[in-house]
């Protein structure tokens, strides 16, 4: 599966989105976009954001869904909030709502 | 499973109510050995061979032993913490981090070993000026060192659990959560040593 690559290779700064394309009729949108919060997380915190939405935001549920304890998942929960408040983030995200 | 998480990361996938009935079911357990040969779990991280007493009492001490430290990490983990942790996973995963307590007492029933206690004691309670104790050798010597080594493995692989519990549990880490850790600690082998000679005296 091919990866949207986030980071840029160069200086690791947040990548922005230039080009956008219908994959329909192939009509294309250029600018430059910031990705969206979710989108710049790894792969892993957006199948388990994914996950936790799918389980309504049960805590207990995504435990007993991933075989672990409630603690592991609320930590885990934590790193991804850790992540999503990281200052490129919300910086980022003071971006998308100019 | 992999044998060093289940050793000293259990609390990854075992927390809350299970952990809390596991734990204390092994803390019972630990005080029924005990009491068969008088050994008192009598403070958050002693051990000693002492008197007789009901088995209740035994039972009691590891109960005060788990509920002191319990307690007091959980007001340091409220003041710590920056997460939301539910009190059950703490109060469950110290009580379980007590479970070497089994291990300490089934090794104390090592023939020899309150022998070589008893010996040890009379000997150093008779000292006199010039007078070199005799000890018997022997098996109870080799049982009695052989204990001590396992009551001090498994004390310090039970530090070990109280601390994964804390840290895993109100997700904290790094020098300040290890200091309010070894203080709580502290804090709670004073109030244990406090609740359990009030509950001796009372007998």
């Amino acid at each position: 599966m091919k990866r949207l690559p986030v980071s840029c290779p160069s200086c690791e700064r947040r990548l922005d989105v230039k080009r956008l394309v219908c994959g329909e009729c192939g009509t294309e949108v250029e600018g430059v976009y910031p990705l969206p919060p979710l989108a710049a997380l790894g792969l892993e915190d957006q199948a388990f954001i994914c996950d936790f939405v799918k389980a309504s935001g049960s805590l207990k549920e995504m435990a007993a869904l991933l075989k672990v304890s409630y603690p592991t998942v609320r930590n885990r929960l934590d790193e991804v909030i850790g992540r999503l408040r990281s200052p490129e983030s919300e910086r980022e995200a003071g971006r998308g709502e100019r | 499973m992999k044998l060093t998480p289940f050793l000293f990361s259990p609390f990854h996938r075992v927390a809350g109510a299970l952990s809390l009935g596991l734990g204390l079911g092994a803390i019972g357990v630990a005080g029924l050995i005990g009491a068969r040969q008088g050994l008192h779990f009598d403070g958050v991280l002693d051990v000693h061979v002492g008197f007789r007493a009901p088995w209740w009492v035994f039972v009691a001490e590891g109960v005060i032993d788990w509920i002191c430290l319990a307690v007091v990490l959980l007001g340091a983990g409220r003041v710590i913490s920056g997460t939301a942790f539910r009190a059950i996973d703490l109060l469950g995963t110290q009580a379980l981090a007590r479970w070497p307590t089994v291990l300490i007492a089934l090794a104390c029933l090592a023939p020899g070993f309150h022998r070589y206690s008893a010996a040890l004691v009379k000997a150093l309670t008779g000292l006199k000026p010039g007078v070199v104790p005799t000890l018997p050798g022997g098996v109870d010597a080799l049982a009695f060192w052989l204990v001590t080594v396992v009551m001090l493995a498994c004390t310090v692989w039970m530090v070990a659990l109280m601390w994964k519990s804390f840290s895993h549990c109100c997700n904290v880490r790094g020098g300040r959560a290890v200091a309010v850790f070894v203080v709580g600690l502290v804090v709670a082998e004073v109030f244990s040593k406090v609740l359990i000679s009030a509950l001796v005296r009372g007998l």
